[in-house]
Order: C-alpha cells, then sequence, then structure tokens
C-alpha cells in the first residue's frame, strides 16, 4: 500500500485531517504498525508516518478543497404543500366548535347551551363556563407541557403519573371553587339568585371535568376523539331530552358521559402505552416536586390568564350598566353576538399561528447552517425579514377574513324576515361591539403571533407578563369607560386597549429578540 | 478519621450503568478491595438507565451525572442541594456577574481549547470554573447573553483575517450554537460538589477524571488514571468517523484532547491495562516515571482448561469471541477460513458475539461467507451463555482485531490453554509472544497459515496452551493486579499525607 494510498484512506475517513495524532491514530485503526511504518514507508514509527501522511492529505485539501454544503431549500411546491398541511392542522380545533355551532342551530341544542334557556339561565351558565375554563386551562396546559412532552419523549410511565396528578389537582381545585363558591352564594347574595346557584355550579364542575379530560386526548395526540366525544356528547344530550328528561340533566349527564369517554379513551391510551413502553425511555423518573413546578409555572399561569383576558371584557360588561334587580353579573345578548362575529372573523388567522410556529421551527437549522459565523448579522437579518413575512401575510388573511365575514353579516341581514338572523342583528350595538372587537381581537391574535416566536425561543414569561399587563388594561379600562360613560359595551373599547397593550409588548420583546436570534435561538433550551 | 480508605471511582458510560470490559473490570476492583470504601462518579449520556451490576456494600454512593436529556440538569447534578439554594443562585447569576466574573474564564477556557497554556494551568481553569459553579447556577449562566456574546468573538478570532483556515472550516452559526451547547453539556460535572475523598480513580482519562483534578488542586488529593484504550486516541478515530461539520469536530476533537491532557498531567500515576498504551501516554504528557502498567486479568479458576464437548470433539474447530463490527475485522477471519479450508476441508469457525452493534457490517459480513460458500465452515453462533466454557469448543482461538488495547478474549483463552491467533495489535504482541501465533492485521493469508500450521500441529498447539496457562498463572491472575491496584492505592494516599 503506498502512502498516497493511505493518504485517500485518511480522507475518505476524515475529510478534513486535523493534525498528526488523527491521522495516527485512523492509520492504527486501519492496522498500520511502527513495524509498517519502518519496514515499508521509512519512518521510525506510526507516528513520523502520520506527519507525512497529514501533510500531503492537507496538502491536497488545500490544492481542492471541500466546498460547503449547505442544505439544500426544498423546492418551492413542496414548501407550498407543507405550509397548507400545517395550516389545515392549525384550523383542526375549528371542527369540534363547528360540530356544537351546527348541532346548536339545527337541533336548538349543544353540550352546554341551548336555545329554550332563559336569559337568567344564559347568565347563570355563561358565567359557570366562563369559570370553568378560567378555572382548568392552567391545568390543561400544565398537562400538555407535561405529560404530552413525556409522552413523546416515549416516557410514556411519567405521562401516565404525572397527567394522573394534573387531572387530581385541577379537579380538586374545580371542587374547591365550587366549595367556595356555595358558600359565598349561601352568605351573601352576589352574582344571581339563589335558585340558580346550584345550577351553575353543576354546569361549572361538569364543564370543569369535561376540559380537563379532553386535554387528555390532546396529550395522547388523539385529536379526532375530541370530536367523537363532543358528537357523543351530543347524542346524548338529544336522546335523553327526547326520552323525557330535563334540559338540565339531560345536559350535565350528557357532559358527563363525553368526559367519561374522553377519561376512558386517554386514561386507557397510557396505560397501555406505559405497559408495552420499551427502551431506555421506561426508565425516566420524575423531576422532584419544587424543579418541576418551576419549570411548569409559566404554562400553569399562561392558561388561567389566556381565558382571563378574553372573558375579562365580558366580565365587565356583564357587570355594566342595565343589570335587573338581584344579579351583579347580566348576560348580554347583543354583546355577545358582536364578539362572536368578530371572532369567527379571526378564526382563519389563528389557524395561521400554527403555520407560523412549523415554518419558523423548520427553517431555524438550516438557516443557522447557511450563515457563516463570520456574518451573524445576516442571520438575524434573514429572521426579522422571516418576521415581517409573516406579519404581512397574518395582515393580509386578516383583513380579508374580516372583509368576508363583515359582508356577509351585511349579506346575511338581507333576510331579516328569518327569525334568527332577525335577532341576531336585532340591536345596533351588535354592530358596535363587532367594530370594536374586531380591532381587539386582531390586535390580540397578532400578539399571539408574537407569541409563537417568544415561545419557540423558549421565553414564556414576556408572552405572560403582556398577557398580564393586557388583562389588567382591559379590566380597568373597561370598568372606568363603562361607569363613567354610562353605557356596558364600552367594555369591548376596554378588550382592544388591554390587547394593544399585549400587542405592543409582544412586538417590542419579539423584534428585540429576533434582532438577536443568533443569541435567542442559542439560548432556547 | 474512618481507618478505612476512600476512592472516588470515576467512569464514563461504563460502571454501574452499562456493561462491557471497563465495567467488569470496575466491579471487580469494588469487590475484591472490600477494605476501601468507594463512591462511584458515573457520568453517562442520557439520564434513563438502569445498573447493570450489584453494587457491592462497600461501594457507598453512586453519584449519576448524565451529561443530556434533563431540562434542569440540576434534577441529577445538584441532587442533594436545597431548591432554595438553587434558586437563590439562579437569583444572584445576572449579566453583569457573568460579564464581569465568568466571561473571562469563559475566554481563557476557549484559547485552552484553542491550545494556548500549560496542561497544568489549564487545569487550575477548570477549578476556578467549578469555584465559580458552587456558586452561581449553571444553566442560567450559559444561557446568557454575555456569555454568548463573548463565546462567538473567541471562537471567530482565529478565523479574523489572515488564516490558514479553509473556508469550508469556518463555523456556521450552527455550528457556534451546536459548541456551545457541547460545553454546557460536557462539562457539567463542573457544577456539581465533588466528595472528599482519600483518593480519585479515574478509569479512564477523560471529562469523568475532571473530579480527580479538583480535588487534586483542592485539597491534595492522590490521583489516579487508568487507561483501558487511550482515550484521547479513540476519540480522534469516533469525531472522525461521526460526520461532523469540520468545525464541529476540531472543537469536539479539541475539546477531548484539553481534558485528556489535564487529567494526564494532575495524574499522580497513569496506569495503562498493556504496555502499548504508553506510546500514545508519552506524548501526551505523562513522564514514563509515573506511568506503571498493570495487566488486564482473569479468574484461572473460571477460566479452567477443560476437554472439548461433544458436539466439537473430533473435528478441528476454531472459535472467536468478538462483537461484530468493523474495528474487528471479522472479514479477514472470513477470508482465513477460506484459507484454511484449503488445506483442512473439514475446518469449522465458531464466531461467538453479539450480532446487535452493526446490522450492516453483520450484513456484509454475511454476504461475504455466502460469496465465498462458507456456511458449512464459518458460523454466526451469537452471544454465548457461558462464556467460559466457549474457549474449550474450540482447539485454538482466533482474533483478527485491526485496533485492540488489551483484549480479555486474549487472556481468556490462554487461561483455557487453548492458544490464540491474533493480529499484531494494541497489546496482543504483548500478550501472545511466545504462547500463540501474531499475525500481521489485514492479511488473511497469513492468519489462515498460522490457523493452519497450529491445527496440524498438535504438539506445537497443546505447548503453546500449557505454556499459556501457566503464562496467565504467573503474571495475569486477578489477585495480582488486585494487589497492584492496593499497593497503589497505599502507597499514593501515604504520599498524598506526606505531602499534606
Amino acid at each position: 500500500v503506498s502512502v498516497e494510498t493511505l493518504v485517500d484512506d485518511v480522507i475518505e475517513r476524515s475529510e478534513l485531517p486535523l493534525d498528526r495524532w488523527e491521522v495516527a491514530a485512523l492509520l492504527e485503526s486501519e492496522g498500520v504498525r511502527d513495524l509498517d511504518a519502518r519496514e515499508r514507508y521509512g519512518h521510525a514509527d506510526v507516528f513520523g508516518l502520520a506527519d507525512e501522511v497529514y501533510a500531503k492529505a492537507r496538502a491536497r485539501v488545500r490544492a481542492d478543497p471541500p466546498s460547503r454544503r449547505p442544505p439544500a431549500r426544498d423546492p418551492w411546491l413542496r414548501r407550498m404543500g407543507s405550509g397548507l398541511v400545517h395550516y389545515a392542522h392549525g384550523s383542526f380545533f375549528l371542527i369540534p366548535m363547528t360540530v356544537q355551532v351546527i348541532a346548536l342551530f339545527a337541533f336548538g341544542f349543544g353540550l352546554f347551551i341551548s336555545l329554550d334557556f332563559t336569559h337568567s339561565q344564559f347568565t347563570a351558565i355563561a358565567i359557570a363556563t366562563i369559570a370553568s375554563f378560567v378555572v382548568t386551562d392552567g391545568f390543561v396546559a400544565a398537562l400538555g407541557r407535561l405529560a404530552g412532552v413525556y409522552g413523546d419523549q416515549g416516557k410514556h410511565a411519567l405521562a401516565q403519573a404525572s397527567a394522573g396528578r394534573v387531572l387530581a389537582l385541577g379537579i380538586g381545585a374545580a371542587g374547591l371553587v365550587a366549595a367556595a363558591w356555595l358558600v359565598v352564594a349561601a352568605v351573601t347574595h352576589v352574582l344571581f339568585p339563589h335558585r340558580l346557584v346550584s345550577v351553575a355550579v353543576g354546569y361549572f364542575l361538569l364543564l370543569s371535568l369535561l376540559w380537563l379530560s379532553t386535554a387528555l386526548l390532546y396529550v395522547v395526540r388523539q385529536r379526532r376523539a375530541i370530536v367523537l366525544a363532543t358528537v357523543v356528547g351530543l347524542a346524548a344530550v338529544g336522546l335523553l331530552g327526547a326520552a323525557g328528561l330535563g334540559l338540565y340533566a339531560s345536559q350535565w349527564l350528557a357532559i358527563g358521559s363525553a368526559a367519561a369517554f374522553a377519561l376512558i379513551w386517554g386514561g386507557t391510551l397510557l396505560a397501555l402505552r406505559t405497559r408495552r413502553a420499551t427502551g431506555p425511555a421506561r426508565l425516566a423518573r420524575m423531576p422532584r416536586a419544587a424543579l418541576l413546578v418551576y419549570s411548569v409555572l409559566p404554562y400553569f399561569l399562561y392558561g388561567g390568564l389566556y381565558y382571563g383576558f378574553l372573558f375579562s371584557d365580558r366580565l365587565v360588561a356583564w357587570a355594566g350598566p342595565g343589570r335587573p334587580e338581584g344579579w351583579t353579573l347580566w348576560f348580554r345578548t347583543p354583546y355577545e353576538l358582536g364578539l362572536d362575529w368578530a371572532l369567527t372573523s379571526l378564526l382563519p388567522s389563528i389557524a395561521l399561528l400554527e403555520y407560523t410556529i412549523n415554518r419558523f421551527g423548520e427553517d431555524l437549522v438550516p438557516r443557522q447552517k447557511r450563515t457563516s459565523g463570520l456574518a451573524i448579522a445576516d442571520l438575524n437579518r434573514d429572521v426579522l425579514r422571516f418576521y415581517r413575512r409573516q406579519v404581512a401575510l397574518f395582515a393580509v388573511v386578516t383583513t380579508a377574513s374580516a372583509a368576508a365575514f363583515y359582508l356577509l353579516g351585511l349579506w346575511l341581514r338581507r333576510f331579516d324576515d328569518v327569525p334568527k338572523i332577525h335577532d341576531f342583528f336585532a340591536s345596533e350595538t351588535t354592530f358596535d361591539v363587532h367594530h370594536v372587537g374586531l380591532i381587539g381581537y386582531s390586535l390580540f391574535a397578532f400578539g399571539l403571533l408574537n407569541g409563537v416566536f417568544l415561545g419557540t425561543l423558549s421565553r414564556p414569561w414576556l408572552v405572560l407578563r403582556a398577557l398580564a399587563a393586557g388583562t389588567l388594561v382591559s379590566l380597568v379600562t373597561g370598568a372606568l369607560l363603562t361607569r363613567t360613560l354610562d353605557e356596558y359595551w364600552y367594555a369591548a373599547v376596554g378588550m382592544a386597549a388591554g390587547s394593544a397593550v399585549f400587542a405592543l409588548m409582544t412586538t417590542w420583546s419579539a423584534v428585540r429578540l429576533l434582532r438577536r436570534a443568533d443569541y435567542h435561538v442559542y439560548a432556547a433550551y | 478519621v474512618s481507618a478505612r480508605l476512600s476512592v472516588l471511582l470515576c467512569t464514563e458510560g461504563t460502571y454501574p450503568f452499562v456493561g462491557g470490559g471497563v465495567s467488569t473490570w470496575c466491579d471487580l476492583l469494588c469487590r475484591e478491595l472490600d477494605d476501601v470504601d468507594f463512591t462511584v462518579w458515573a457520568i453517562t449520556g442520557e439520564p434513563e438507565v438502569e445498573y447493570r451490576y450489584t453494587v457491592p456494600d462497600n461501594v457507598r454512593e453512586v453519584v449519576h451525572l448524565p451529561l443530556w436529556g434533563t431540562d434542569e440538569p440540576a434534577q441529577f447534578i445538584l441532587a442533594d442541594v436545597p431548591f432554595a439554594e438553587i434558586l437563590r443562585r439562579r437569583r444572584a447569576t445576572t449579566p453583569a456577574v457573568v460579564e464581569q466574573e465568568f466571561v473571562p474564564l469563559l475566554r481563557r477556557l476557549l484559547r485552552a481549547i484553542d491550545g494556548a497554556g500549560d496542561a497544568l494551568e489549564q487545569g487550575r481553569l477548570f477549578v476556578t470554573l467549578w469555584h465559580y459553579f458552587q456558586r452561581y447556577d449553571w444553566k442560567h449562566t450559559w444561557r446568557s447573553e454575555p456569555a454568548w456574546n463573548a463565546f462567538v468573538d473567541e471562537a471567530l478570532r482565529p478565523y479574523r483575517g489572515e488564516t490558514a483556515f479553509l473556508e469550508v472550516e469556518e463555523p456556521s452559526v450552527h455550528d457556534l450554537t451546536t459548541a456551545m451547547r457541547w460545553l454546557y453539556n460536557y462539562l457539567i460535572e463542573l457544577n456539581a460538589p465533588v466528595p472528599r475523598v482519600d483518593l480519585v480513580h479515574t478509569t479512564i482519562a477523560a471529562f469523568a477524571g475532571l473530579a480527580g483534578v479538583i480535588a487534586k488542586v483542592e485539597h491534595g488529593t492522590p490521583l489516579l488514571a487508568t487507561d483501558h484504550g487511550v482515550w484521547v486516541r479513540e476519540r480522534y478515530i469516533a469525531l472522525a468517523d461521526a460526520g461532523l461539520s469540520p468545525y464541529g469536530k476540531r472543537f469536539l476533537t479539541q475539546l477531548s484532547a484539553l481534558v485528556s491532557r489535564v487529567v494526564y498531567a494532575y495524574a499522580d500515576v497513569v496506569s495503562p491495562v498493556t504496555n502499548f498504551n504508553r506510546r500514545w501516554e508519552e506524548p501526551w504528557g505523562v513522564e514514563p516515571t509515573r506511568i506503571q502498567t498493570i495487566p488486564n486479568a482473569v479468574d484461572p479458576q473460571l477460566f479452567l482448561p477443560r476437554p472439548k464437548p461433544p458436539h466439537t470433539a473430533g473435528r478441528p474447530v476454531v472459535v472467536a469471541a468478538a462483537r461484530l463490527f468493523p474495528l474487528k475485522d471479522i472479514e479477514t477471519m472470513i477470508r482465513a477460513a477460506d484459507v484454511v479450508r484449503r488445506s483442512i476441508p473439514d475446518v469449522e469457525f465458531l464466531l461467538y458475539g453479539a450480532l446487535d452493534a452493526d446490522p450492516p457490517y453483520v450484513e456484509r459480513c454475511r454476504a461475504l461467507v455466502a460469496e465465498l460458500s462458507l456456511e458449512s465452515t464459518f458460523r454466526f453462533c451469537g452471544h454465548h451463555p457461558n462464556p467460559v466454557e466457549l474457549y474449550a469448543e474450540g482447539d485454538l482461538t482466533a482474533l483478527s482485531s485491526i485496533s485492540e488495547a488489551f483484549p480479555y478474549t486474549v487472556l481468556e483463552s490462554m487461561s483455557c490453554a487453548r492458544p490464540v491467533v491474533g493480529t499484531d495489535v494494541g497489546g496482543v504482541r504483548e500478550a501472545l509472544q511466545g504462547f500463540g501465533v501474531v499475525v500481521a492485521p489485514r492479511d488473511p493469508e497469513a492468519f489462515g497459515a498460522a490457523v493452519v500450521m497450529l491445527l496440524q500441529d498438535d504438539a506445537l498447539r497443546v505447548e503453546l496452551g500449557r505454556r499459556g496457562r501457566d503464562e496467565v498463572l504467573a503474571r495475569y491472575r486477578i489477585s495480582q493486579a488486585i494487589d497492584a491496584y492496593r499497593s497503589l492505592y497505599g502507597r499514593l494516599t501515604a504520599e498524598g499525607r506526606a505531602a499534606a
């Protein structure tokens, strides 16, 4: 074997030989001995031979350097395709929602809503629904963060254990809130009349259970089962109602069965996966509680605050002027319709977030690989450009969808002889709320878009801070406006102001981080 | 003061969580030296590991330090530190502290990785870093912006302006990101409280040995480093083959080289298991006076000469014990089997060893067997249920590796009075000269000829077997190796006390 062949072999294994030691180690690992170095190549030992081979290899590499191989970009069409898949994925949350809306219009009832409810019932159950979201969603977020991630890592025993604990804590918290509610209602007369307290608490408890158990289906990545649970629940309401059971009883049994369905499905799957787990992941142990709480805390708080913000203006509006005697909070139909109309316009933008998360995540490493460390500013410019494009895309989608849904509303209004449509547009307030709500929700969704970047860069506290500030501004501004101007729907202006604060703070954070994307991507661990 | 000696036994990817030669050696050491209290300082890759060995009672504690796989490394590294203290450190780790106290150390570390300074100075740098991390938070320090800025600045310094580097060797942003996270992971031991002991015995001159450097500088604790293979040499090979980017390979290789050099520099004694390792140890800074070879050893009461069992008796049989992967060069053994068959048609090669280490390689070997129509001559037998009976099945044992340290299979076969035909790599010649046949690696003709010669000369084969057994009894008994370590422990701690 000639020296040149040795050089070939070394370059074949180590594209760019580092030093004599690497070459000597490689030669030895090919079975070249001191004896061979002496007898065949005229060197004292392998190290001497390595010096010659290294010098020759280096000269050869220098004369004909291998080129950088930056990762190739996917063709345009494929990127487009994967983008659409992400978008469709992001739209999935619409399905269970749509199922409920269709049921409401087709049959006049949903899982926890009915067109037969009186205004008082609406109010009580709406408060219960909001409370259930606010109380449980911290636990839902913690479930996703802990059990969901453990499950993805194949640590199914940990997923099962943490899911069990968080569910128990969530149910416990809901129970405590329910008990406190009953006690407070027994002693004082806040909120609403006594006869509805037990109804509200009943809905609150069951809905809390439902949100927690469907979260389990997200944990086991069985989103389709959530649709199934919803359908099971709706069918139960219909069947029980047809069988002559009262509305409350039907809905409670239905929510209970949907929750049970989700719990059994998710729980069984977790247990099965735990039992079947193989490989080292099954040996994983749970970190000590303090560390666990420490790392989950921002996600927990985010879950609660998210709904806290979304419902902050409703609370202000419902507590605003124009309530009947004995009601601290009073459900406002025109307000709700205006907000729902505005929210519907934002759904296509919300689905866009999933696309942005995935595109950002997918492009990050190739982007880093393409950019030389000596041109680190290029990376940051590149990432900022991506951000601006996402903002533009968001603006286009939001504007188009807002216009489309607004025009749809105006067009529907022409069928004023259809009672449901007539009722929908009965109040001018609905329009006012829609306009302000649209601005508010657009800003809020824009804040969430920023949140996508902050979350991917592992800075949940920045989102949380902005959300807390936004909620506070929404409550304070809303309260001030409704009280001083004596118009309950100005709560929506408060919400818009809070959203503006949320959007501003997250934009500031996102831009600040993306300007130093090199650092913040590094530090996202 | 306890009369019992306390020893910190540093392992990396081995005892007590991973099986293999080094782990078995550790297990033996702990069991036999039952008058010593051991604390095992066990670095592993991932945290999800299980005990492969039941640790004896004199192993007082196993400190498990996983490098990867935890969001909060404090979970393992600071397992005994109260959460309040972890939080206190976290709050104390402000950007200003990082800038003033950590950044200068980080810059020095990067220059050291680039080769600046002598090994003793570099070792003190690691100890200074360790001191810093006994007060401040690991994760917050490494994740901080001043640290990243300093890292990038220092890492790019050699690549700015006129340099000898090719463009392809420049780090990408991804390279820089990965490299700094490597420091975060590989050096995590610098965050751990190092127990106070009488002696540190590292089983590898690698990251695990840094605990010994710290103990030495802090308390004058003596440090013994056993070299099974030479880690830095193995690291060069593994990283060359790992498919890293040019910068990534350079960075990680240089980091490993730095750590190895520092451990060598601070070791009072380096004890290779074969003299062959000296060829690397000496140029890597270990003076010959600090090297004391303590060869691997076997239990001759377990590996006894036995007659061939009925299923191989009456046929010429060659056995081999090797996990199937390229360094074992099984292909040469297969070709040699073809050579042997020409003279001895009924010869049989039985290869024992796990087939799961490198499945594509196993396929290549099987294909070669098929190509040479050796199916009835060369058999892949998988894992042997009882290794002590393995060698008795054959008339002689084959070892075709292209790289070895001091293979147990040679000693075990000799102990069973079965001569070995082995390749001239690592410590094989040292063990086999006069007791077997040594041939050049990658030479099937020579290998085959040696096997034929031994199979046809019964007297010589029996004689070599007998002499090999005698040699094991004379030089490679476990009790001898254990005695050597015991007296080394005694000598080093006595010297340590005298110095203190």
